[in-house]
C-alpha cells in the first residue's frame, strides 16, 4: 500500500470509529429503554391482574358472609319456638332480603331468595305449615352452597 | 395456601351435610290432580256468579274453573252480562320437589292448598304466578269449593 492509501485508510477508520461507537451506544439505550418500558407493562399488567383478582376474592368473601349471615336467620326463622320470636326473625330475614342479598345474589339465589320470603309470608297466613317452611329452608341454604360452589371454582382453583 | 385448605373443608363439610331430621313427602302431581279434579270433576269458584233473578245466563260477575280428571279445563266467565264457556286443557308437573305446577292456556301457576282449610267444609285453592326477581310481584289467584 502506498503512502497516500495508508493515510486515507487511516482517516477513514478515524470517522468510522467514533460514529460506529455512537450507533452502538445508541442501540444500548435504546435496548434498555424498551426492555425497561415492556417490564414496566408487564409489572402493570399483573398489578391490575392482582387487583382485580384481589377485588373478586372481597366480593366471594363478602357474598359468604352474606349467605351464612341469612342462613342463620332462616335456621332461626325454621325453628322459632312462638310468634313473638318468629316475627322477630323474619324482620331481621326481610333486613338482609331488601338490602345486603340484593348486592351479592346470582340468579339462581334470588329466585329461591323470594321463594322462601313468599314462604314466610304464607305461613304467617296459614297456608304453609312449619314443614313446607324448614323444605325452604334447606333449598335456601343449598342454593347458597352450590352458588359458593360456583363462584369458588371461577376463581379457578381446583373444585372441592 | 391455608385459607383455601380451610375454605375447601369447609365446602365439603357443607356438601356433606343435611336436613336432620326428614321431614313428611310432599304432594305429587298425582296427589295434586285428585285435589283439583277428584274423580268426577270439581267446580272452582274465583267469583261467585251474581245472576239476574229469572234470567237463563244473564249475570254481572263471576267466573269458576272445573277441572275434570281427563285433564280439561272449564272455564266459565261473566262477560258483558252473559255467562260465557270455554273449554281448555291443563298440564300438571312437578317444577321442583316442593311445588306442582298447572299449566292453562300457556301460563303457569304453582298450585297451594292452603293447609289453613284443611279438614275445613270450605275448600281453598290458590293459583301462584310467583315471582322471580326481588321486585317482581307474586300474583295469587284464590279459588274456593264447598267441600263434598
Amino acid at each position: 500500500m502506498t503512502d497516500d492509501g495508508y493515510k486515507r485508510w487511516d482517516l477513514r477508520i478515524k470517522i468510522a470509529a467514533p460514529i460506529i461507537t455512537v450507533i452502538g451506544l445508541l442501540v444500548g439505550v435504546w435496548q434498555f429503554t424498551a426492555g425497561q418500558s415492556a417490564q414496566l407493562q408487564r409489572q402493570s399488567a399483573q398489578i391490575a391482574e392482582n387487583d382485580r383478582l384481589e377485588f373478586k376474592r372481597r366480593m366471594w368473601e363478602k357474598q359468604l358472609d352474606t349467605y351464612m349471615k341469612v342462613s342463620g336467620a332462616v335456621g332461626r326463622i325454621a325453628t322459632a319456638e312462638d310468634d313473638k320470636e318468629l316475627r322477630k326473625e323474619i324482620a331481621n330475614f326481610d333486613a338482609l332480603y331488601w338490602g345486603e342479598m340484593i348486592y351479592v345474589q346470582d340468579e339462581a339465589v334470588e329466585k329461591t331468595m323470594v321463594a322462601f320470603h313468599v314462604e314466610t309470608r304464607d305461613f304467617l297466613n296459614g297456608v304453609r305449615t312449619k314443614d313446607d317452611l324448614k323444605r325452604r329452608a334447606n333449598s335456601l341454604v343449598e342454593a347458597f352452597r352450590e352458588s359458593s360452589k360456583r363462584n369458588w371454582a371461577a376463581f379457578g382453583d381446583a373444585k372441592p | 395456601m391455608a385459607f383455601s385448605s380451610f375454605l375447601a373443608a369447609f365446602l365439603i363439610s357443607l356438601s356433606a351435610a343435611g336436613p336432620a331430621v326428614p321431614l313428611p313427602p310432599q304432594p305429587q302431581v298425582s296427589e295434586t290432580r285428585a285435589a283439583l279434579a277428584g274423580s268426577r270433576g270439581k267446580r272452582w269458584t274465583f267469583e261467585k256468579f251474581d245472576k239476574y233473578l229469572g234470567q237463563e245466563n244473564r249475570c254481572t260477575k263471576g267466573e269458576t274453573w272445573t277441572f275434570l280428571p281427563n285433564e280439561t279445563l272449564d272455564v266459565a266467565r261473566c262477560v258483558e252480562n252473559k255467562v260465557v264457556r270455554r273449554e281448555t286443557k291443563f298440564a300438571l308437573r312437578a317444577k321442583s320437589d316442593q311445588d306442582v305446577a298447572l299449566t292453562v292456556d300457556g301460563a303457569e301457576y304453582l298450585v297451594i292448598f292452603p293447609a289453613r282449610s284443611a279438614g275445613s267444609k270450605r275448600e281453598e285453592l290458590i293459583l301462584r304466578q310467583r315471582a322471580e326477581s326481588t321486585t317482581q310481584e307474586t300474583v295469587d289467584r284464590v279459588f274456593f269449593r264447598t267441600r263434598d
